[in-house]
């Protein structure tokens, strides 16, 4: 059975196509070809025909010919358009016509790093010119990194690298940055939230030091589809970019599929995901078409893999068996070289399926797969279309199926399948300007090139002084004559990690050998409900008992275990406003954003029997405040309205929308959900008022609560649909949380948020949109 | 809420509250995330008087201290001349290269600097640049000083005109730290430093004194080699800390026992450069420090020279490296070296005697009946007496496995698996000494068969 027959089969399958909320066809598209820009060096036109590129596609021409004339781009097009040769070609350009200029490619991980480096390598053959690309990471062998600095042509690295092993270290560098002419920068859409903030203030750095050696790079970015490319480039780069989007690569037929698997309880509770999508998998894998299966969790993508093998060696189905080497796990941890040979299995079509975590979401080339299977909505569009994308052929029909899982999110989405497949897909957010993060890149810039008076960094030069003199309370810096240099021991780049919200990592350290060995690394505040004192820590599968939290030392001293329960730590959190920028009104409700400090205080923890959930224990955890200034914003209940609830009610109520808050609220900020909280005050101390709070996560904000306060009609709007549409009897995890009662209150509350007239009794189902489609 | 009030927020555990505006007390200092505390450090702590006198450059003022020494001035032991009456081929030997006997001994400047920090990123400052030369009359040493940040276009420009007036550099582990941290300066203050032919101390000095296993860093070997003591030196991990109280406060006396320290390093390497020449040049009949040099200096020498050559010279510096004394571990591997190298050598009759009083002297180590067991068999061709040696280390070996075995403390030898590769490889050659006696016995009495024919 072809693909084609596949797609076939599963429309004839009445069970199936009950669960199918969406089935999209997009029409294959033809080629449309742009030509060679006029002043492309002769040379890489011949490398390029030898290898039998004859003409580029209209998007490629385009961004070539506006990196050529000076300009920064940024390339917004799909999985497997030709994007990377939209930078390759300006950057080689440049190169043979001047050897002596330099470029700098960033890649989010080292194993993308790793493959840009061999196609490179590749291209550079073909012209027969003397240019050196090289990977410079953490893996790259000292012996070898002065000839980099010196001799490289092309320097490929990750943005940690960049800001902890180059920036400080620019005198080393003089050849790079004095004939700096591209940076590249792939994959642009992976730096929003904290990680992009501080990405943002990396390239700030550079092009400071750029600025002293008397160069000016220009930035050539390439990213997925996101609502707000250029904005993102040009908050990231700090200068105006060309978009580039009208993609010219040819594609064929493509099939987007939403499936919600059936309900199997009165409850609502449908089938569990993993089986659902071991089931789509499993249909088209025993017929030889190559799939690729995405997973949301390191646990999920070898659970998933176990089944999927276990299936194909039964030969289930009337299928035929087929080797254990034909289905693939791909994920972080295994070993690089393991996963070259699968990428090169997936390329060469001997593997003929993986299941991933979002690992192989990003460019990695594995060729086009004919399949793809999402175990579960991915978060965002751009990441649901990134992963569907893996699968799509130049010429041929290609499919991608999403399965909903039965979390608040997926049942949304399922509900609502066109805001994947046509509504637009989230914006990125960044906010460079975030105070802590600000002031950590100051404090690195400073450590790399003293700031001169009037020279402004990120805010205005008043602003960066204002920094830079508290800075120097601090001790840290120190004004000379008109300059401020550095002046400490310490290196301020190494305390600064890009990628974690908090610097201050906790490290769990496993006792049960007598090596002690590291096992994992939490942020804070997961530290105090996941690794406080007796506390029942997973990892990998295994069960881990803390015996001791050294909360001043950021350690956690854990063994092995194997009991029967799990433990659920309680996290006491209040919210003191400082400061209210924004006010307005919802419906009857009103809404603020502003300034807040949060108290969170891990108090007591249960232990949960496994399978059963039954309570069988408790007890205290004796750790500290850990106190957080952010940005938020909130909701009032004035008065009138909350006299309307009784008082357990209306505390339900409040649970309940925070609940879902928290829940849909990056559906509509496409963040990651761990970057937004919600909370609840019944009498909230500055207003007296029944409030429910949307934080960031991240000490000074990121900007979402922001944006999320110009989002709370839709938002609320989202809540009520979702809450309505629930098939629970009154309140279940999917929609108002586990808080049993809290459906009928929160869909009143709600209902006077929106200004319509609030439904008491029986909730009328909401007709689902699949019946209108 | 203004910035300040909001920076003063991201510190954890201050709210409004607790900080009103302004009262920034020194002990939140070390609660700004990512810093660490400052070291305590008392008010008073190795203050001083600093005499100097500025100095105008092309870039501004920089500030001068300046000390001179008659050329005689012992550093401990050694004069500082010392060093100017080392043989070229001393520093060729030493550096094991031949080019270095043109190094411009007298036209060499000593270079060490005192640093905002050890990390070699481009925020950590030079802020004190002690230069020692060699002058008609004497040895003097200038240190240049930023009194502010702001000085240090002029420190550097002073610097580098002292650094185009010399032929040469000499420091102690300059080469992965002094020198490129001085280069990041010059290129942060876009000014191109001389390239200068660069002598740095720390390599030669492992060589010659890891054996002696007391350390080889500056202050270590200031006092096993030098014999010269400081009182009250400044650590160096408190230098830091001392110069950014000296910003702050605008009193260069907190910088007193900084200075002397950086002065007092210049003078040692200057002593030790010249100890190492000359123990280099004639290391049997060197004196620098007034003595012989001490047998495991000897060793050292040896060694390198049987490795480098020249060879005469590494194989006397052994024998007599034994004959002044060595500890139990040194003495064996000098033997065992100078055995190999006369064997290498074809003088095996040397060879024989060198192990035989190895043996003689160890009775009780396998060691020396294995390489007399190798050379009978292989060189002397004397199967019977390399049998008789190869019996005695297997004897040797087994009584040493049973103490092992009974758990005897101390009573050394190599490890358990080290131990069975001995064992197997010493009965292996046994039993292929054994074939050959066999086959030999076996050639002689058919060859006296013949004869009797």
């Amino acid at each position: 059975m072809n693909l084609e027959q596949a797609l076939e089969w599963l429309k004839q399958d009445p069970g199936f196509m009950a669960g199918v909320t969406r089935w999209e066809v997009q029409p294959p598209r033809p080629a449309r070809y742009g030509g060679f820009p006029a002043g492309l060096e002769p040379r890489l036109v011949a490398a390029l025909r030898e290898r039998g590129v004859d003409n580029l596609y209209v998007h490629q021409t385009e961004a070539v010919a506006a990196a050529l004339s000076g300009h920064s781009v940024a390339v917004v097009t799909p999985t497997a358009s030709g994007k990377t040769l939209c930078y390759n070609l300006p950057v080689l350009d440049a190169i043979l016509k001047e050897p002596a200029s330099r470029a700098l490619y960033l890649f989010p991980t080292k194993a993308l790093a790793q493959d840009q480096l061999g196609e490179l390598e590749e291209l550079c053959g073909q012209l027969g010119a003397d240019i050196r690309p090289y990977v410079y990471d953490g893996d790259t062998p000292a012996t070898l990194r002065p000839h980099i600095r010196q001799a490289g042509h092309i320097v490929i690295t990750n943005p940690d690298m960049l800001h902890t092993g180059i920036l400080p270290h620019h005198t080393r560098w003089v050849r790079l940055f004095e004939n700096l002419k591209y940076v590249v920068i792939d994959e642009l859409h992976t730096y929003r939230g904290v990680f992009g903030s501080h990405v943002a203030n990396v390239l700030r750095r550079l092009r400071r030091i750029c600025r002293f050696y008397g160069s000016d790079p220009r930035f050539l970015c390439a990213s997925a589809t996101i609502a707000n490319p250029k904005e993102l480039a040009e908050k990231l780069i700090g200068e105006p970019v060309r978009l580039v989007d009208d993609n010219g690569a040819p594609q064929g037929e493509k099939h987007f599929i939403v499936y919600n698997p059936p309900a199997i309880s009165r409850n609502g509770l449908r089938e569990p995901l993993l089986k659902a999508a071991r089931r789509v998998a499993g249909l088209f894998l025993r017929h030889g078409i190559q799939t690729i299966v995405f997973a949301r969790s390191r646990l999920a993508t070898e659970v998933l893999l176990t089944y999927l093998k276990e299936d194909l060696a039964r030969g289930a189905l009337g299928g035929t068996p087929r080797h254990d080497g034909a289905v693939r796990g791909y994920r972080g941890g295994y070993l690089p070289r393991e996963r070259r040979e699968i990428e090169q299995g997936l390329r060469s079509g001997r593997v003929r399926g993986v299941v991933s975590t979002n690992a192989l979401e990003l460019g990695i080339d594995v060729g086009q797969l004919e399949a793809c299977v999402m175990a579960g909505y991915p978060g965002t569009i751009a990441s649901a279309r990134q992963q569907a994308g893996r699968a799509g052929r130049r010429r041929g029909t290609s499919v991608a199926v999403l399965v909903a899982s039965n979390g608040p999110l997926d049942q949304y989405i399922a509900a609502h399948p066109e805001y994947i497949t046509a509504g637009s897909p989230e914006h990125a957010l960044i906010n460079p300007d975030n105070l802590m993060i600000l002031v950590s890149h100051i404090k690195c810039a400073a450590f790399e090139l003293p700031f001169r008076e009037g020279e402004a960094f990120g805010v205005d030069p008043a602003g960066t002084e204002e920094i830079l003199s508290y800075l120097q309370d601090e001790r840290v810096v120190h004004r000379a004559g008109n300059q401020w240099h550095w002046m400490s021991e310490s290196f301020p780049a190494q305390e600064v990690s890009l990628r974690s919200a908090s610097s201050e990592n906790f490290v769990i350290v496993d006792t049960t050998g007598p090596k002690h060995q590291v096992i994992g690394e939490t942020d804070r505040l997961a530290a105090m409900t996941m690794l406080h004192t007796h506390a029942i820590y997973i990892h990998e599968g295994q069960q881990y008992l803390v015996d001791r939290l050294d909360w001043d030392e950021r350690r956690a001293h854990v063994h092995k275990v194997n009991v029967d329960y799990y433990t659920d730590a309680n996290l006491a959190v209040a919210v003191r406003v400082l400061d209210v920028m924004r006010q307005g009104t919802v419906g009857r409700l009103e809404q603020r954003f502003g300034e807040v400090m949060t108290v969170c205080k891990a108090t007591v923890f249960k232990k949960v029997k496994l399978h059963t959930h039954e309570n069988v224990g408790w007890g205290e955890i004796h750790l500290p405040e850990e106190e957080m200034h952010t940005a938020a914003c909130w909701l009032e209940v004035p008065d009138d309205v909350a006299n309307q609830f009784a008082p357990d009610e209306l505390q339900s109520a409040l649970v309940g929308t925070a609940h879902l808050l928290e829940s849909l609220a990056p559906v509509f900020l496409m963040c990651d959900p761990r970057d937004l909280r919600a909370t609840v005050h019944v009498r909230a101390p500055h207003s007296q008022r029944p409030t429910v709070y949307l934080y960031d996560a991240y000490p000074g904000g990121i900007g979402l609560a922001d944006k999320a306060y110009d989002l709370f009609d839709a938002m609320l709007a989202a809540c009520l649909r979702q809450v309505s549409r629930c098939g629970c009897e009154n309140g279940c995890p999917a929609c108002v949380g586990p808080d049993a009662g809290g459906r009928t209150p929160t869909v009143r509350l709600l209902s006077m948020a929106l200004g319509t007239r609030a439904q008491r009794t029986p909730i009328a189902k909401e007709t689902d949109r699949r019946e209108s489609a | 809420m203004n910035l300040r009030d909001r920076l003063r927020l991201l510190r954890p555990g201050t709210t409004p509250r607790s900080a009103p505006p302004g009262s920034v007390s020194p002990g939140t200092v070390s609660a700004l995330p990512g810093l660490p505390g400052p070291p305590f450090l008392p008010e008073r702590a190795h203050r001083g008087d600093l005499a100097g006198r500025p100095v105008a450059t092309p870039l501004g003022e920089a500030f001068c201290l300046e000390e001179a020494y008659p050329r005689t001035y012992r550093h401990g032991r050694i004069p500082l001349d010392a060093y100017l009456a080392v043989p070229p081929h001393g520093w060729a030997r030493l550096l094991s290269n031949p080019s270095w006997s043109g190094f411009p001994a007298p036209d060499a400047v000593f270079l060490d600097l005192e640093t905002t920090g050890l990390g070699r990123g481009t925020g950590t400052y030079a802020f004190l640049i002690g230069i020692g030369r060699f002058t008609p009359d004497g040895f003097v040493v200038r240190q240049y000083l930023m009194r502010d940040y702001r000085e240090e276009p002029a420190v550097l420009a002073a610097v580098r005109e002292e650094l185009a007036r010399a032929r040469a550099l000499v420091t102690f582990n300059g080469r992965s730290f002094d020198w490129p941290l001085l280069e990041n300066r010059a290129i942060l203050n876009r000014m191109e430093l001389p390239s200068l032919p660069h002598l740095d101390l720390l390599y030669p000095a492992r060589k010659v004194w890891r054996p002696l296993n007391a350390g080889c860093r500056l202050a270590q070997l200031e006092k096993t080699v030098l014999r010269a003591g400081r009182e009250a030196d400044v650590p160096g991990w408190l230098i830091p800390q001392l110069y950014f109280r000296a910003v702050r406060t605008g009193d260069l006396g907190h910088l007193a026992g900084v200075a002397e320290h950086n002065r007092l390093d210049i003078l040692a390497m200057a002593a030790l450069a010249g100890y190492l020449g000359h123990a280099a040049a004639d290391p049997l009949a060197a004196r620098p420090g007034g003595e012989p040099l001490l047998g495991p200096e000897l060793y050292a020498l040896g060694r390198l020279f049987v490795r480098q050559g020249p060879l005469d010279v590494g194989i006397a510096c052994l024998e007599e490296a034994i004959a002044r004394g060595l500890p139990p571990d040194l003495r064996r591997d000098g033997y065992r070296t100078l055995a190999r190298t006369l064997r290498r050598e074809a003088q095996d009759r040397r060879a024989e005697a060198v192990l035989l009083s190895w043996a003689r002297e160890d009775p009780l180590s396998p060691g020396p009946c294995i390489e007399l067991a190798k050379h009978y068999e292989h060189r002397a061709r004397d199967l019977e007496a390399a049998r008789t040696w190869t019996l005695r280390a297997l004897d040797l070996i087994r009584r040493r496995r049973l103490l092992q075995g009974f758990g005897v403390a101390g009573c050394g030898g190599p490890s358990p698996e080290r131990s069975e590769g001995e064992l197997a490889a010493v009965v292996h050659r046994l039993r292929r000494i054994e074939e050959k006696l066999a086959a030999t016995t076996a050639r002689r009495s058919s060859d006296l068969l013949e004869a009797i024919r």
